[in-house]
């Protein structure tokens, strides 16, 4: 363990974070994983533990340490023509960082979020103790599903330190094609065709072009034939589009778009993220429109992303306005770039799973 | 082994009268006759009657059950079917069983948001139906689907042969409604997923029960594969037939289904269906592709070729959609047919990397011999979830301990080739004592924890999945069951 300051450790093993969290309660600290740490929360780098630490790779699983890059990640499975099929706004993100954050990126659509393909952990809870779940296999029902727990737990339960994923092929070969609308009504109505489409889109986003067009991009994998056979049925049942345009092609751009994508529903000051149903993806969007925001909407999945363009003035306005779309569906809005606050949510739960994972308070007041 | 002997109730008079006075007295079983059918699931070698059962229709009187049950300081377990496979809804001493089978209806289909709403008495099969003619399914299809319920699926988080490429029950469960211990009514999660909160849903399934009492479902339904092509890889070794399954998913295929089923439960199978299996295979594979019917001759056919290339002596691809439901309807009643040979069996449900198959099949076929017990190979060949069937007598007390020491040393096995004792069974009271085995203390600390948030006074399901867990149940055991372990 090196101590790089007074507010900073780096690490090199889940013993190593142990002693850290430890001392920090005896110091009466807060710590974070996380890169973006406030000037009063001692920081523990984890970027030194990046070690693949199994790849049976005909067993499609990978055990990785924490703080490995996602680049970097994903370059090991390429090798293999394997992917761990998320989408990554930024390369350098950690493994750890990426799984307590769970941002989903468009291909949520087809293949799904990291809850469905994390598999196994080893973490640090606030009490120092150093706990598994799940195991290597890519089935298992042996005690609490503590993986689901931790996806998107924002480094409130514990610091991630070693990773176990199941993996997909890679797809042969992929295309993104747009769809452009005059009207929010011809965007609707497309969006409501491809829920039944023939093809098997594994992407499905909502944008607002310069010109004012509706554009729904779909993206489709498989070998070169069924990705032509797919575009065809698409272009059959999205006639009424004024224009097609093909945005990316192969597995390599499709990825590449992907990642484009997912940077512009990135947590920010002026950016709202929404969750709603898919079918209320075009109206929450003409809520952003009116207001001005601009916005990119993985559809397929009911997930929107608005940036304001003149700061924060409308921000109370527009979450109103939107709170009747995701009251009654369980859904989200959050606004900035802080986590959520899962202490103070409605149901207790949170906050006492919360107390029993960091009694002393030391991940701070997620 | 026959049930034990009628054990008086210990329970109080007004408990009864309590929960009449929810449910009304119609809906509530207390003689020991009509107690007994709930006194074991799939999983025969333990056995205890429960002192009431109750059969709730809404999640208000499930709540008022849970109530009357805090009163009166009388655990409680919920039920759905009974069809779980380890014990999960054995009602470890005694207490009040809450079988949620008249909850059963479809509260919501929303096709074009891809979710339904079930209550957890609903069948699993019956999703489907209802959903037939829209182009969608609940993806999720253990071999019990046409008997178990989703909220049992939902408490041992459920596989079945298709979730080799679709995913477990958790991955098609968006919210869950339940009653808490304490007798509070949560959501968690809805048709949007958890929202801003943390994954409780998703821990919620698998809890096999030991954190309330479900009462509402939100699933992610599928579209439908718009064809699929399904396959009969015919094999004179079972080593071949554990190569193929390893060359298919190393060559990056993903099938929907990969299922083995070796020599002994072809027989068997041949004998309650007439298929036409192979009676001098060693093993056959049931294999099935599905997804745009474009592309799937070329993948049947590389699967095909990969099975041959690893010694398959034939490769059948069924030419009928009758012959495809007859070859389905084998491979889920696999179960039903070893009644013909066998009076009782016990069926493990032990993991292993899907390389490591080749392996666990020669250990398992040792072990066999070794206790001379017959064992049956039916199971998920893709995900290297094994399903070994020791077949034996109950009533034969010196055979069930030969099984249970035989299927201990299968699971202990599949730990050390780096697997799990429960790919989707769940630990339930079976395989408790493999806990400390697979999970460190620290490990099996953080579980309490999470169990003491949800059950902190561990009246909900006691005795079930955690080595510690539910102490309170343990001393019901003791006080009002002190045999119920006597066959262990």
């Amino acid at each position: 363990m090196t101590a790089a300051s007074s507010d900073w450790a780096i690490v090199r093993s889940s013993d190593e974070v142990a002693e850290q969290l430890l001392a920090a309660i005896r110091d009466g600290v807060t710590v974070t994983a996380a890169r973006n740490a406030g000037e009063s929360v001692r920081r523990i780098d984890l970027t030194q533990m990046n070690a693949v630490v199994d790849y049976p790779a005909r067993d499609m699983t990978i055990t990785v340490q924490a703080g490995m890059a996602m680049e970097a990640l994903a370059d090991v499975l390429k090798s293999e023509d394997q992917q761990l099929p998320v989408d990554v706004a930024d390369p350098d993100t950690t493994v750890g960082a990426f799984v307590a954050s769970d941002l989903g990126g468009p291909r949520q659509y087809g293949y799904g979020t990291l809850r469905d393909y994390l598999i196994g952990l080893e973490a640090v809870d606030g009490q120092g103790r150093i706990f598994h779940a799940g195991g290597r296999v890519v089935k298992n029902v042996a005690g609490y599903d503590l993986c689901r727990l931790m996806v998107g737990s924002c480094g409130a339960l514990g610091i991630l330190c070693e990773l176990t994923f199941k993996l997909r092929p890679i797809a042969e070969h992929a295309v993104v094609r747009s769809f452009a609308f005059g009207d929010r009504s011809g965007a609707a109505a497309a969006l409501d065709a491809l829920n039944v489409s023939s093809a098997r889109p594994v992407l499905i986003n909502l944008e607002l072009s310069d010109s004012a067009e509706w554009t729904i991009c779909v993206g489709v994998e498989g070998t070169e034939d069924l990705c032509g056979w797919q575009l065809q049925q698409l272009e059959r049942e999205l006639s009424t589009a004024r224009r097609t345009v093909d945005r990316a092609m192969g597995a390599a751009g499709v990825t590449q778009y992907c990642s484009e994508l997912a940077v512009r529903h990135l947590p920010d000051d002026h950016r709202l993220r929404v969750r709603t149903l898919p079918s209320r993806v075009v109206d929450v969007c003409a809520v952003l429109a009116e207001y001005r925001l601009s916005w990119a909407a993985h559809a397929g999945s009911g997930v929107i992303a608005g940036t304001f363009a003149d700061g924060s003035s409308n921000q109370g306005a527009v979450v109103s306005r939107l709170e009747s779309w995701i009251s009654d569906c369980g859904g989200s809005i959050s606004v900035g770039c802080q986590p959520p606050t899962f202490r103070d949510h409605p149901n207790s739960l949170a906050a006492r799973l919360i107390a029993a994972f960091d009694p002393h308070g030391v991940f701070g007041e997620t | 082994m026959p049930a034990e002997s009628a054990i008086p109730s210990k329970l109080p008079e007004e408990l009864l009268t309590d929960l009449a006075a929810v449910i009304g007295p119609e809906r509530l079983l207390s003689s020991r006759d009509e107690l007994l059918v709930y006194e074991c699931d799939g999983y025969v070698v333990e056995k205890n009657v429960p002192d009431v059962v109750v059969f709730p229709r809404t999640a208000d009187e499930v709540q008022g059950i849970v109530k009357v049950c805090n009163r009166h300081d009388v655990p409680f377990v919920p039920r759905g079917a009974g069809t779980s496979l380890a014990g999960g809804c054995l009602p470890v001493g005694g207490g009040v069983m809450i079988a949620l089978t008249k909850m059963r209806e479809i509260l919501e289909i929303n096709v074009r948001d891809r979710y339904a709403v079930v209550q957890p008495g609903l069948v699993n099969l019956h999703l489907s139906r209802a959903l037939a003619g829209t182009g969608f399914h609940y993806a999720p299809d253990p071999s019990s689907q046409g008997a178990c319920t989703i909220g049992g699926n939902v408490a041992t988080n459920s596989g079945g042969p298709h979730t080799l490429k679709y995913g477990v029950t958790v991955n098609h469960v968006l919210g869950v409604e339940f009653i808490s211990p304490a007798g509070d009514l949560i959501r968690l999660g809805g048709p949007c997923g958890r929202g801003n909160d943390l994954d409780l849903a998703g821990v919620f399934v698998g809890s096999e029960g030991t954190f309330g009492v479900v009462t509402r479902v939100w699933v992610r339904i599928t579209q439908n594969p718009e064809a699929c092509r399904t396959m009969l890889a015919v094999f004179d070794s079972t080593d071949d037939t554990s190569e193929s399954i390893s060359a298919i998913i190393g060559a990056g295929i993903v099938p929907a289904a990969l299922e083995m089923m070796d020599h002994g439960i072809i027989v068997a199978l041949e004998e309650a269906f007439a298929f036409g299996f192979p009676l001098d295979a060693e093993a056959v594979l049931l294999i099935e592709v599905d997804g745009l019917d474009v592309a799937l001759d070329a993948e049947a056919t590389t699967v095909a070729e990969l099975c041959r290339q690893n010694g398959a002596r034939e490769v059948r691809l069924s030419q009928t959609e009758e012959e495809r439901a007859l070859l389905w309807k084998c491979r889920k009643q696999a179960f039903g047919a070893i009644g013909r040979i066998s009076p009782s069996y016990c069926t493990q449900d032990g993991v292993v990397p899907r390389t490591r198959l080749p392996e666990i099949l020669r250990f398992i076929a040792d072990v066999g011999e070794r206790y001379g017990i017959q064992i049956l190979n039916v199971f998920h060949a893709g995900d290297g979830n094994l399903h070994p069937i020791l077949l034996f007598d109950e009533r034969d007390r010196e055979q069930v301990k030969q099984v249970m020491a035989a299927g201990d040393e299968i699971l202990e096995k599949c730990i050390e080739m780096g697997g799990s004792v429960t790919g989707e069974h769940g630990i339930g009271v079976e395989k408790i004592s493999f806990m400390d085995r697979l999970f460190t203390q620290q490990d099996l600390s953080v579980m309490e924890d999470v169990r003491w948030v949800f059950n902190p006074d561990g009246n909900c399901s006691p005795g079930k999945l955690l080595p510690t867990a539910g102490a309170c149940g343990t001393e019901h055991i003791e006080r009002s069951h002190p045999g119920r372990r006597a066959a262990m």
